[in-house]
């Protein structure tokens, strides 16, 4: 599940987490879960670091109230646009359970 | 307050070499104090720019082995790290030093020796300047330039070509740089017909790995006008910063940590985009050049690719960018670059750079740490009538 975080002071929401509040600086905040997202960017790495088998593919997505997701993405033929989810997986390259985008 | 003036500078050349990191910051710095004509002052700080000496070199302290190389002792000796923008954070910093009237004579040396590492260990390294949560996904430096040029020129509607000029262009400009990485002529075919890197970006459309280092020699208005007929100083500087995790940023398309930082450096010279006659932004790919000439305040956002084809930043257009051939293809020693981006500029005030000197009286750098995380922007002017 994709987690971001509400102020409890001014309400904003963001993501990833901070000690403070990005907007007041406050310090408490709710977590939110995020379902729906759009993809905004993506590129597939030839060019990858050690230990990543290319292509590895990013997207960026954006979810409910504007929360960004920066992500491996699992899909053929991505599109600008197009409807993305949160899901969890192992990850190819490491073993490490890591959260992905894929089409829903 | 008194006004800060750059009095000389020196550069390595750029590119792979065998000498040793220490070495470069050396001979740059030795260049520095030669063209400054500062060879028996005691310089009160000597500032060291430089991201990754330890996981490139194996080495720290490397503020304090050079005031030894140089016999620079009993100078405060700092190293200054900002990841890609540390050449520029030293600046400032220096900057600060001779402003707030504490130090008289400041050296800033930026260099980097990245050849010792292969390229994927080297993305690994550079990598490691990325938010934790983003790091694990595999992301590299240029991918996320990669991200943003897809949303630009999808936004936008800039053609790829237009990001391919930017390269043609650098590498043109760095034919007359005789210290600059590339010496090779390009043309858009070969840029889109490079390997790619990351798609919808080609090898070409980045910048090398590049041994180098630069220097320039800080020190107030009043010492410079005894040192020099054409002194240079710098009117105005502005540090910013942006959310370090990318996912946080608004677009990707944009650097608002630019504008902020531009903003600043603007004010303080009393300055606007229009007075810039000449240009050294921070194109670790073709992308960024474009990106930064408009939240720099020099083209509308989503314009900046029009005017790269219309050739209005060639070395003969109306505002000259990257007349060193900049980061693309002058090379980008990480440490180096936002010295070497002021060395530049102060040349072409000086009327040094030779066949690649254009008209200017008012210059403009603009140095990125992290990926738009850590902004330096320097205005500098040349002060002799005009």
């Amino acid at each position: 599940m994709l987690k971001a975080y509400r102020c409890k002071n001014c309400g904003t929401v963001f993501r990833p987490r901070r000690l403070r509040c990005i907007n007041c600086k406050s310090r408490e905040f709710e977590e939110i879960t995020l379902n729906h997202g759009k993809l905004v960017s993506y590129t597939l790495i030839y060019a990858t670091r050690e230990g990543y088998q290319a292509p590895v593919k990013i997207g960026l997505a954006e979810f409910e109230q504007g929360v960004k997701f920066l992500a491996q993405l699992d899909c053929e033929n991505p599109e600008i646009g197009m409807e993305v989810i949160a899901v969890n997986t192992v990850n190819k390259d490491n073993g490490n359970n890591l959260l992905i985008l894929r089409k829903p | 307050m008194p006004s800060v003036a750059v009095v000389g500078c020196g550069l390595t050349k750029f590119g792979k070499t065998d000498k040793g990191l220490i070495e470069l910051l050396a001979e740059a710095g030795l260049k520095a104090i030669d063209d400054a004509g500062l060879d028996g002052i005691q310089f009160d700080d000597v500032l060291v720019a430089n991201m990754a000496s330890g996981e490139f070199n194996g080495l720290s302290g490397i503020a304090n082995a050079l005031v030894g190389e140089l016999s620079l002792e009993p100078a405060a000796a700092i190293k200054i790290e900002n990841t890609s923008g540390s050449g520029g954070a030293a600046v400032y910093v220096g900057w600060q030093a001779i402003a707030s009237g504490k130090s008289e004579y400041v050296l800033v040396v930026g260099g980097e020796k990245m050849s010792t590492k292969s390229s994927g260990e080297t993305a690994e390294i550079i990598a490691s300047l990325t938010h934790l949560e983003e790091r694990v996904h595999g992301i590299t430096l240029p991918s996320l330039a990669a991200l943003s040029a897809r949303q630009y020129m999808q936004f936008y509607g800039a053609p790829r070509e237009a990001l391919a000029k930017v390269a043609v262009k650098n590498h043109d400009n760095a034919l007359l740089n005789p210290l600059a990485q590339f010496h090779k002529k390009i043309t858009i075919e070969d840029v889109l017909n490079s390997p790619i890197v990351c798609d919808p970006l080609r090898l070409y459309d980045y910048c090398p790995i590049t041994d180098g280092a630069a220097a320039v020699v800080l020190t107030t208005l009043e010492n410079a006008k005894r040192l020099t007929d054409n002194p240079v100083v710098i009117s105005g500087i502005g540090f910013a910063t942006d959310y370090y995790s990318i996912q946080t940023r608004k677009r990707l398309d944009e650097f608002p940590a630019v504008r902020r930082a531009a903003e600043k450096a603007y004010r303080m010279a009393g300055k606007k985009p229009s007075d810039i006659h000449v240009v050294e932004v921070h194109d670790m790919a073709t992308i960024l050049e474009i990106l930064q000439c408009e939240d720099l305040g020099f083209f509308s956002k989503g314009e900046g690719w029009k005017a790269v084809l219309e050739d209005k930043t060639a070395l003969d257009g109306e505002l000259p960018v990257n007349t060193s051939g900049g980061l693309k293809a002058k090379g980008h020693p990480i440490g180096a670059t936002g010295v070497a981006q002021v060395a530049e500029i102060f040349m072409q005030l000086q009327e040094r750079c030779g066949e690649r000197q254009v008209d200017a009286k008012c210059g403009l750098t603009c140095n990125i740490g992290g990926y738009g995380n850590g902004v330096v922007v320097t205005i500098l002017e040349v002060m002799r009538p005009c």
